[in-house]
């Protein structure tokens, strides 16, 4: 797993987390199952504060891409390797809704005529 | 050992003096410490010796004096063949190859040397080989000169000419585009699964054999899962203070370099015989090279300034190794040569 971070981009440093552990999970290179390394130490490396990874971490959760259970690590879940990708997609089409100028009801509603 | 000893030591050996130091002079001085004793000492033996004890110490097994000296002899010619073989070859040795017959032969020789040794003066002087005592020293001291004599061989045998090294290609050295301010880690974890069964198998079988009161061969089997298990797991971390290796299901031992000592990180084909086998093989300090070996395959090299070699098999390394040369060429930038 390959992490960066850079100070100088617009994105928030979580933002810039989380792109890359789902890029990461939807790629392959984090697999069903897996255990990330302690958040300590992956912040420690980074030099990033140890809740701005958790923050990216809870992002994920809620995603359904990883579980986070208290004291025994973060894992990757089974669906993730497959969700990744949608949830990638779904960002983008939420990102491209909105440059159209849609609502979120709006939005809402265009998904649940698909459903 | 002082770092200064060390490094006087290092500085008076070369590739002729360990020719001559595993090819004729520790042969000759193991077989004269070896059977001198025994020659001196064998009209004060018993017919038979006692060869084989039970874990209290106390004798179940006996050879005849000329027995034991062919068994032993076997150990110490098998091991000294290995020396002279190394010593004489001229064709150079791929990676630590030198080193690990070097060892072999050391700890071969030994061993057998320090049993004949150790049995020979513990004997002389009973009637009966029943009346024999297998003390802890005895079993330690062997044992430590098995492993002493097999580092003493691997450390000349490093001086060995090594097979020159193929010319690194291009895309076995990456270096990754890092921005000024941007921090970057990489992390793997290589998972052996027979290993760590087969490490809680053999912890298991200590509990059984402990609770049978049987505690010698316990704490041995014990000992074994654990070094099992602890090399099931390698997780490499690589980030702008250098690399660092965690063993084991408890994240214990753990190995780390220094950025500041890495010369150059590349991708490596490794090729287990060639350093030494499976696990943690070689000694960075005793013969300057060291490798985790798990599997043939790729794996991560780093060549240290100092001309030290480590490395570490991991699965798909390029962006750890693109990383570490990123950082380096980052820290020469920051610090130029004066």
């Amino acid at each position: 797993m390959l992490l960066k971070v850079d100070p100088a981009s617009p994105q928030s440093i979580h933002e810039q987390l989380a792109g890359q552990l789902r890029a990461s999970i939807a790629g392959g290179d984090l697999v069903a199952g897996e255990k990330l390394p302690p958040a300590r130490e992956i912040a420690g490396s980074l030099g990033v504060n140890v809740h701005t990874l958790l923050r990216a971490f809870t992002t994920l959760r809620d995603e359904g891409l990883l579980e986070v259970r208290r004291g025994r690590g973060t894992v990757v879940t089974d669906k993730a390797p497959l969700q990744a990708g949608v949830v990638e997609r779904a960002r983008a089409l939420v990102a491209e809704a909105r440059r159209a100028g849609l609502t979120n009801e709006e939005i809402r509603q265009t998904l649940e005529v698909e459903l | 050992m002082s770092l200064e000893f060390r490094r006087s030591l290092q500085a008076g050996m070369n590739e002729r003096r360990a020719r001559l130091l595993l090819g004729v002079f520790l042969p000759l001085f193991l077989l004269v410490a070896t059977y001198g004793p025994y020659l001196i000492l064998r009209s004060e033996l018993p017919d038979r010796l006692a060869t084989h004890f039970d874990f209290s110490g106390t004798p179940d097994g006996s050879m005849t004096v000329h027995g034991l000296l062919l068994t032993t002899s076997i150990l110490i010619g098998l091991g000294l063949l290995f020396w002279v073989a190394i010593a004489g070859i001229r064709r150079p040795f791929p990676a630590s190859l030198a080193s690990t017959l070097g060892f072999g032969g050391g700890f071969l020789a030994g061993l057998g040397a320090g049993i004949l040794i150790s049995t020979v003066i513990t004997q002389r002087d009973l009637t009966h080989w029943q009346e024999a005592n297998l003390s802890w020293w005895v079993l330690l001291g062997t044992c430590g000169t098995a492993i002493l004599a097999g580092a003493l061989g691997a450390w000349i045998a490093s001086f060995l000419p090594v097979t020159a090294e193929p010319e690194l290609r291009a895309e076995d050295l990456p270096v990754m585009d890092l921005a000024p301010n941007q921090r970057a880690v990489w992390t793997a974890t290589l998972y052996t699964n027979y290993l760590s069964y087969l490490g809680v198998g053999i912890f298991l079988a200590g509990i059984v054999l402990a609770v049978g009161t049987l505690w010698l061969p316990a704490l041995f089997l014990a000992g074994t899962g654990f070094l099992f298990l602890a090399f099931s797991t390698v997780k490499v971390r690589i980030d702008q203070e250098g690399l660092q290796i965690k063993y084991g299901l408890l994240s214990w031992p753990r190995t780390s370099v220094d950025l500041e000592k890495i010369a150059t990180a590349s991708i490596i084909d490794v090729r287990p015989m060639q350093w030494g086998g499976w696990g943690y093989r070689g000694s960075l300090k005793l013969i300057r090279r060291a490798a985790v070996v798990h599997r043939a395959g790729p794996g991560i090299r780093l060549d240290l300034n100092d001309g030290r070699v480590f490395v570490v098999t991991v699965d798909h390394p390029e962006p750890g190794v693109a990383l570490l040369n990123a950082e380096i060429n980052r820290r020469a930038g920051e610090s130029p040569e004066p």
